[in-house]
């Protein structure tokens, strides 16, 4: 039997796919009524399932870094919008922007990335 | 050959190494306790029993991580032998924890199609605590990343993180509670530390 080319695709597209039709978690805990901007040095970045994690550490008003945990949308909707597992790596200095957690803790969503090209990302 | 370059492409983003550096943390499943946490190392797995706050006592596995600047952990409380109900386990379980701190944060959670609650908790010992607690098949799951005194901002990242990790894995739908512990190929039965009482959440 041989399958049409369109079908092939759609079948391959859809593992991507999966996680932007129905997310994995609410995000109730991050304020998503608010977006702060963080400016840190990239730790870690994995473009996981079902989301994705940028580790970020940042200066805080005592001069500590403190590493900071951003949630990314998942693999496929990364892709979408144009991220690489190597679009950031360790020691990239990055500017991000986030609905940060409701209690003010080193945490929130990604929404979008400035890199040091200074190009800007989207992340959901 | 244009159909062939299409489909590597699409199939490049499936292959290719997901992380920019090695992964420190990995996904841990527990089939057997139906969930999925993500953690920087294998937690230790002790069995032992739960107690509401009524005290009513369950038999329990518990998942524990402990860092210097932070514990990770996951209570599974076995409550299938109870006519326990899933609002009731929820606010019985905010209560605990509410008696051990100050709540800064309780809001409603949605994991795929399970609903539960997530709380933030400032401990009366100066630790800070991200908990999220769901009701799911009978059991009660707990998981706390608390972030130790006496700088608890160093490890409230990673509590950040754990938090919002937890899944569950719908290929266990099936099996329902009591089938033992499913060490998924990363703990180990030596784990297993004897026998405990936990006194409500830790």
């Amino acid at each position: 039997m041989k399958l049409p080319l369109p079908m092939i695709l759609a079948a391959l597209a859809l593992p991507l796919l999966g996680g932007a039709a129905w997310a994995h978690h609410s995000y109730a805990m991050f304020d998503r009524g608010k977006t702060d901007t963080v400016v840190g040095t990239v730790k870690n970045f994995e473009l996981i399932n079902p989301h994705g994690w940028l580790q970020l550490m940042v200066r805080d008003d005592q001069g500590k870094d403190r590493e900071w945990s951003l949630e990314t949308g998942g693999p496929g909707q990364m892709a979408g919008a144009g991220w690489k597992p190597t679009t950031v790596k360790p020691g990239d200095k990055i500017t991000a922007q986030i609905h940060p957690m409701r209690e003010g803790s080193y945490g929130g969503q990604l929404v979008s990335v400035k890199l040091p090209n200074g190009q800007t990302l989207e992340s959901h | 050959m244009r159909a062939l370059i299409l489909l590597a492409a699409l199939a490049a983003p499936l292959l290719a190494p997901l992380s920019a550096a090695a992964q420190a943390w990995q996904h841990y499943t527990y089939a057997g306790d139906g969930f999925t946490v993500q953690l920087p190392a294998a937690p230790t797995v002790t069995k032992g029993q739960f107690k509401t706050t009524a005290g009513v006592a369950v038999p329990a596995t518990t998942y524990t991580l402990a860092q210097p600047d932070i514990v990770f952990s996951v209570i599974v409380a076995d409550f299938s032998k109870t006519a326990m109900d899933r609002e009731t386990a929820l606010a019985d379980a905010v209560k605990a924890y509410g008696a051990t701190g100050q709540i800064k944060i309780d809001v409603e959670e949605r994991i795929d199609r399970e609903h539960g609650r997530q709380l933030t908790l400032v401990g009366k010992d100066g630790s800070r605590s991200n908990i999220t607690i769901f009701f799911v098949n009978q059991r009660l799951y707990l998981t706390q990343g608390k972030a130790l005194p006496p700088e608890p901002a160093v490890g409230a990242g990673k509590a950040v993180r754990f938090q919002q990790s937890l899944q569950f894995p719908r290929g266990d739908r099936s099996q329902g509670p009591g089938r033992g512990i499913d060490f998924g190929g990363l703990a180990r039965p030596g784990d297993l530390n004897g026998q405990g009482v936990f006194g409500g959440p830790i």
